[in-house]
C-alpha cells in the first residue's frame, strides 16, 4: 500500500512538474501581417446551416494560410464558454461562435473582451463584445411566410414546429406568426428537442394529422428548420396524405431533393459558400475594429427554392444538392 | 530443507512480479493517462496549455461538471442509476432566474429554492425506487421527463435572461486569491462530499449497501433509507449546478443542463478505475472531470479537428476503464 502511495505521488509530481515547469511562460500567439489565429465555437454537428456557412469559412481560411481550431459544444451553453475560454488562453485573434443567443455566454463573452478579442457571432445576435452578428433568422422567413400565406389565403390550419431555445428559430418564428395573426389561419406550434428533431417533428405530425383529417380544408406545416419539416414529409408519406404542404428553411441538400421531388413546398436557401468566404473576407477588419466596433448584422442574400424554379436554382448553385 | 523453499519460491516470483505490476496498472493507470496527455499537451503548446492561467481556466472549467458528477457519484456508490440529472439542473436554472425576473426574489432565495426543488427532485427519485421498487433507470428516466415538462410549464421554452445580471454573473466571473469561485465551489464540496463518504457513519453505509445490500441489511443498515440520501445528494448537486450554470450564461434554458447527464456518468465510471479497484469515489470522479476537461482544453490549443473531441471522449472511458478491468481480471486469482 505504501509503496502504492509513492507511485502515486511520483505520477501526480510529475504532472504537477510538467506543468508548473512552463507556467508564466506563456507569450502571445497573436499572429502578425495578414495571417491569423482563429477559434471557432460550433454549436451542433447537427445544425446545418450554421455548420456549412463555418465549413465555408475554414475553407476560405485555410486557403489564406491563417490558423483555425474548432470545437463542437454539443448544443451545451457551458461548453461553448469553456471553448472560448481555451481561445482567450491561445491569444487567438479573433473568435467566432454559433447559434448561442450572445446574451447566453455571457462569461465566456467578457472573458473575451476582457482580453481584447472580438467576437463573432453566426446566427447569435449582437450584444457587449460580440460586435458582428450573421443574422440568417428572421430575414431567412420573409419569404417562406409569405408563400405560406398566399398559398392558404386567409383560412386554413397549420402545424408550425418550432424551436425556442435558438436564435433564428426565435426570428423566423417571429415572422411567421406576425403574418399568420393578419389571417384566420389557426395555427397548432409545437416544440421540437434537440437533439431528436427528426422524430419530434414526425410524431407531432402523425398526432396532428388525425386530428386534421384530408378534405377539411387548406393545411399546411411550417418547420423553423430543415430536420422538423424532413420528419414531417416522412410522416405525411407514412399516412399516405398529399393534401398537406410543408415549408422548411436553411436548404439543406435533403431539402432541396425534396423540393425537387415536389415533397417540399419551398425552403429557404442561402449560399453557405458565399456567406463563410464573406466572414472571411471580413475577417481582417473584425480584428483591427477590435472589441469596440459599432455593432452590426449581415444579412445574407436568401433564396426561397419551390418546385417551380427548383431547376433554375440548381443551374445557379449546383452545390446545393451535396 | 533449505532446498524445497528454493524450488517453492522461484516459479512464484515472476508470477508475482506481474500481478503486482497489473495491480499498479490498474490502480495508477487512469492517473497515467492524465499525467501522460498533460505531458504531451504541454510539450505541443508549451507557451499557451502549461500556464498558470491556463490552469485555473481548466480548473474553472471543471468545475460545474465535477459538482454535478460527484451528486452522481453518491447514487453510483449505492448501487443506483441516475438519468434525471441533466434535467434538474435545467429546471433549476430556470426556476431560479424566473423567480428573480418575475417574482423579484433575491439571489440567496432563488439559489435555495432551485436547490431545494433538486432535493426535493432525488427525494421523489428515492421514493419511487426504494418504495415502489421501480427500476431507478426507469424512474429516474420518468422523473427527468416530467421535470423538462416543468420546467416548459415554467418558461415556456423560451431561453430566460436577466435583465441586470452583472450581480448574477459576478458568481461565476468572481476570484478570491485569483482563483474563481466555482473553483473555489468545487474544491470545498469535493472535501465536504470525501469527508462524508469516507469519515461517516452514512457514507461507510452507503459504500455498504452498493457492495453488498443483503450483507448490509443483515447488518443492520437501513438500505432504503440509505439509497434515498444518495438520491438526493444527487438532486441537489444537480440543482446546484444548474443554478451555477445559469450565473455562467446570465440566464437559463430548458435544454442547458442535458450535456451535463452523459459527462457525469463518463467522469464517474472512468474515475472508478483510479486508485481503486472499480469502485465510484469522490477523488475519481474529479480525476475524471479534470481528465475530459484537459482533452477538451488541448483540442482548442494546438488546434485539432473537431472530431478529436468525440474520439478523443470514447477513448479515454474505453481504455480508462478497459485497462482497470483488465487489470483486475488478471490480479483476481492472486
Amino acid at each position: 500500500m505504501r509503496r502504492h502511495v509513492k507511485i502515486g505521488s511520483a505520477i501526480a509530481a510529475a504532472v504537477m512538474t510538467t506543468t508548473t515547469a512552463a507556467c508564466g511562460g506563456a507569450v502571445s500567439a497573436k499572429a502578425g501581417g495578414d495571417s491569423y489565429t482563429v477559434g471557432i465555437v460550433r454549436f451542433a454537428s447537427s445544425d446545418p446551416a450554421s455548420e456549412s456557412i463555418l465549413d465555408a469559412y475554414v475553407d476560405y481560411a485555410e486557403k489564406k494560410g491563417w490558423s483555425v481550431s474548432s470545437v463542437d459544444s454539443q448544443g451545451a451553453p457551458d461548453k461553448a464558454i469553456s471553448g472560448i475560454g481555451n481561445y482567450v488562453q491561445k491569444k487567438v485573434d479573433l473568435i467566432v461562435i454559433a447559434i448561442f443567443p450572445s446574451d447566453t455566454l455571457a462569461a465566456g463573452v467578457r472573458q473575451a473582451k476582457g482580453a481584447g478579442i472580438p467576437v463573432v457571432s453566426v446566427g447569435g445576435g449582437t450584444t457587449e463584445g460580440v460586435q458582428v452578428s450573421l443574422d440568417f433568422g428572421r430575414s431567412n422567413a420573409k419569404e417562406t411566410g409569405k408563400l405560406l400565406t398566399d398559398d392558404l389565403g386567409n383560412e386554413g390550419d397549420v402545424l408550425l414546429l418550432g424551436y425556442k431555445s435558438g436564435l433564428p428559430c426565435v426570428g423566423r418564428e417571429q415572422e411567421v406568426e406576425d403574418r399568420l395573426k393578419a389571417t384566420s389561419i389557426h395555427v397548432t406550434r409545437k416544440e421540437v428537442p434537440i437533439p431528436g428533431q427528426v422524430e419530434a417533428g414526425s410524431e407531432f405530425t402523425r398526432a396532428w394529422l388525425t386530428t386534421h383529417p384530408a378534405g377539411k380544408g387548406k393545411l399546411a406545416i411550417w418547420g423553423c428548420f430543415g430536420d422538423p419539416a424532413r420528419g414531417a414529409i416522412s410522416a405525411l408519406q407514412a399516412a399516405g396524405r398529399k393534401d398537406v404542404l410543408v415549408y422548411g428553411h436553411d436548404g439543406t441538400p435533403a431539402a432541396i431533393e425534396a423540393v425537387r421531388r415536389g415533397d417540399l413546398r419551398a425552403t429557404s436557401y442561402f449560399d453557405p459558400t458565399a456567406e463563410g468566404a464573406r466572414l472571411g473576407a471580413l475577417t481582417p477588419e473584425f480584428v483591427t475594429e477590435g472589441t469596440n466596433a459599432k455593432p452590426r448584422d449581415l444579412a445574407p442574400t436568401m433564396y426561397l427554392v419551390t418546385p417551380e424554379n427548383v431547376t433554375e436554382f440548381l443551374k445557379v448553385f449546383p452545390k446545393a444538392l451535396g | 530443507m533449505t532446498a524445497v523453499t528454493d524450488t517453492g519460491h522461484t516459479p512464484l516470483a515472476p508470477a508475482a512480479r506481474t500481478t503486482r505490476a497489473w495491480r499498479v496498472i490498474g490502480r495508477y493507470g487512469s492517473l497515467g493517462m492524465l499525467g501522460i496527455l498533460v505531458a504531451i499537451v504541454a510539450a505541443l503548446a508549451p507557451t499557451t496549455f502549461a500556464t498558470s492561467d491556463n490552469v485555473i481556466n481548466i480548473l474553472n472549467q471543471s468545475a460545474l461538471s465535477a459538482v454535478i458528477a460527484m451528486g452522481l457519484t453518491f447514487a453510483l456508490v449505492t448501487g443506483e442509476f441516475d438519468l434525471s440529472i441533466g434535467n434538474i439542473a435545467g429546471l433549476s436554472g430556470v426556476l431560479a432566474c424566473k423567480l428573480i425576473v418575475d417574482a423579484g426574489a433575491s439571489i440567496p432565495a432563488a439559489f435555495a429554492v432551485a436547490v431545494g426543488v433538486g432535493a426535493a427532485i432525488g427525494l421523489l427519485n428515492g421514493f419511487i425506487v426504494t418504495v415502489l421498487n421501480v427500476n431507478a433507470l426507469v424512474a429516474t428516466l420518468g422523473v427527468g421527463t416530467m421535470a423538462v415538462g416543468v420546467n416548459y410549464a415554467v418558461a415556456d421554452g423560451r431561453p430566460v435572461g436577466l435583465k441586470d445580471p452583472d450581480d448574477f454573473l459576478a458568481i461565476s466571473l468572481g476570484r478570491f486569491l485569483g482563483i474563481p469561485y466555482p473553483v473555489w465551489i468545487m474544491i470545498v464540496l469535493a472535501a465536504v462530499l470525501w469527508l462524508l463518504l469516507n469519515r461517516t457513519v452514512l457514507g461507510q453505509s452507503m459504500q455498504a449497501v452498493g457492495g453488498n445490500p443483503v450483507a448490509a441489511r443483515l447488518s443492520g443498515i437501513r438500505v432504503e433509507r440509505v439509497r434515498v440520501v444518495g438520491f438526493m445528494i444527487c438532486g441537489t448537486l444537480a440543482g446546484l449546478t444548474g443554478v451555477l450554470l445559469a450565473t455562467r450564461t446570465a440566464g437559463a434554458s430548458v435544454s442547458a443542463g442535458d450535456s451535463y447527464l452523459l459527462s457525469a456518468f463518463a467522469a464517474a465510471f472512468f474515475g472508478s478505475a483510479v486508485l481503486r479497484d472499480g469502485q465510484f469515489h469522490i477523488v475519481g470522479t474529479l480525476v475524471g472531470v479534470i481528465t475530459v476537461a484537459v482533452g477538451f482544453n488541448a483540442i482548442a490549443l494546438i488546434g485539432m479537428e473537431t472530431y478529436w473531441q468525440y474520439l478523443f471522449q470514447g477513448l479515454l472511458l474505453i481504455i480508462g476503464v478497459g485497462v482497470g478491468t483488465v487489470a483486475r481480471r488478471k490480479t483476481a486469482g492472486a
